[in-house]
């Protein structure tokens, strides 16, 4: 997707990142990406957010042909193409759940006092027990950002790898280069810094884990 | 570059030799989600979780079934339809409608 606040106009890629993109556009890639897109579409529903019929499709579809025109730069030196475009697909849903929550402020029931976390806790398992089947409130939505923010970084406890792999988290980078040269990891210690932290991830209390996973794959 | 396009990582560079003892940009100057009243680094790492729980689910070797089989194979012949077009006139195209 092009990035609207971006001046300079789009440059084609050049040839050998042409061919790049035609070599690794394959079936693998595209049932990767495409199972990549339908979970971040999921993850824009169970935001609470409408998404139109076929939009993992058509993230798909457009973070290859943003790719192609240049307007999604790829670098193929940098990452394989199925991280380009799940980068590109990230970065587009992220921008739109931001866009349309902001936009949605007005039709929030909640008062500014009444967040997830001064909830009491058997509401706010009830509301994401709710989420889960599809109905989605700003409560459960604060209630579900606060527990896993919670429950990963006592997870992560205070491991330097693992904290910067969270650190980065919490900027928006998830990209290996980028997290690499941010943080001084090199290649082994960034995987096993970052397989940690998804391994951990699974320590999270099963019915947290149970509301992430149902409120994912309910959403589609 | 982050999602919301800033360059992050000569203003961040300096704070990753000790991150356990430094204070990173995001702590420092804490924007909070107007709408959600959450802190928005805290979105950002529910977000990049999601992330990472779906590049998990993506690199998933089961086998598609016929219907997933099927989105497939039309959305691999867009792409390939689409690489016979010279970057340049796509993007005309896609100007146009």
């Amino acid at each position: 997707m092009a990035d609207p606040l971006d001046d300079d106009p789009p440059r084609s890629p050049p040839p050998e990142t042409l061919r790049a993109i035609q070599e690794q556009t394959t079936p693998d890639l595209t049932r990767n990406a495409r199972r990549y897109a339908e979970r971040r579409a999921q993850a824009v529903r169970a935001a609470g957010l409408p998404i139109p019929k076929h939009y993992d499709r058509e993230l798909l579809d457009d973070a290859h042909a943003d790719t192609w025109t240049g307007e999604a730069p790829w670098d193929p030196s940098r990452c394989s193409l199925l991280v380009h475009l799940c980068g590109v697909i990230k970065k587009r849903t992220w921008l739109e759940t931001l866009h349309a929550r902001r936009h949605r402020r007005a039709s929030i029931d909640v008062s500014p006092n009444d967040r997830g976390w001064l909830v009491a806790p058997d509401i706010v398992e009830r509301q994401m027990r709710d989420a889960s089947q599809g109905d989605v409130s700003p409560i459960m939505v604060c209630a579900l950002v606060v527990r896993v923010c919670h429950e990963l970084r006592r997870v992560t406890g205070a491991d330097p790898g693992r904290l910067a792999i969270l650190q980065c988290w919490e900027n928006g980078l998830t990209e290996r280069a980028e997290v690499m040269a941010l943080t001084g990891l090199d290649e082994v210690a960034y995987h096993r810094a970052r397989i940690a932290v998804m391994y951990l991830s699974r320590q999270l209390p099963p019915e947290l884990r149970e509301v992430v996973e149902a409120t994912l794959r309910s959403a589609s | 570059m982050n999602d919301d396009g800033f360059e992050l990582s000569e203003e961040l560079a300096p704070y990753w030799v000790a991150p356990a003892n430094d204070v990173l940009p995001s702590e420092r100057d804490e924007v909070v989600d107007p709408v959600l009243g959450i802190p928005t680094k805290d979105l950002r790492l529910v977000d990049s979780y999601f992330h990472e729980l779906a590049m998990e689910a993506a690199l998933d070797p089961r086998p598609n079934t016929p219907e997933e089989q099927a989105i497939d194979d039309a959305l691999l012949a867009r792409a390939r339809e689409r690489m016979t077009i010279s970057p340049d006139e796509l993007r005309a195209l896609r100007r146009r409608r």
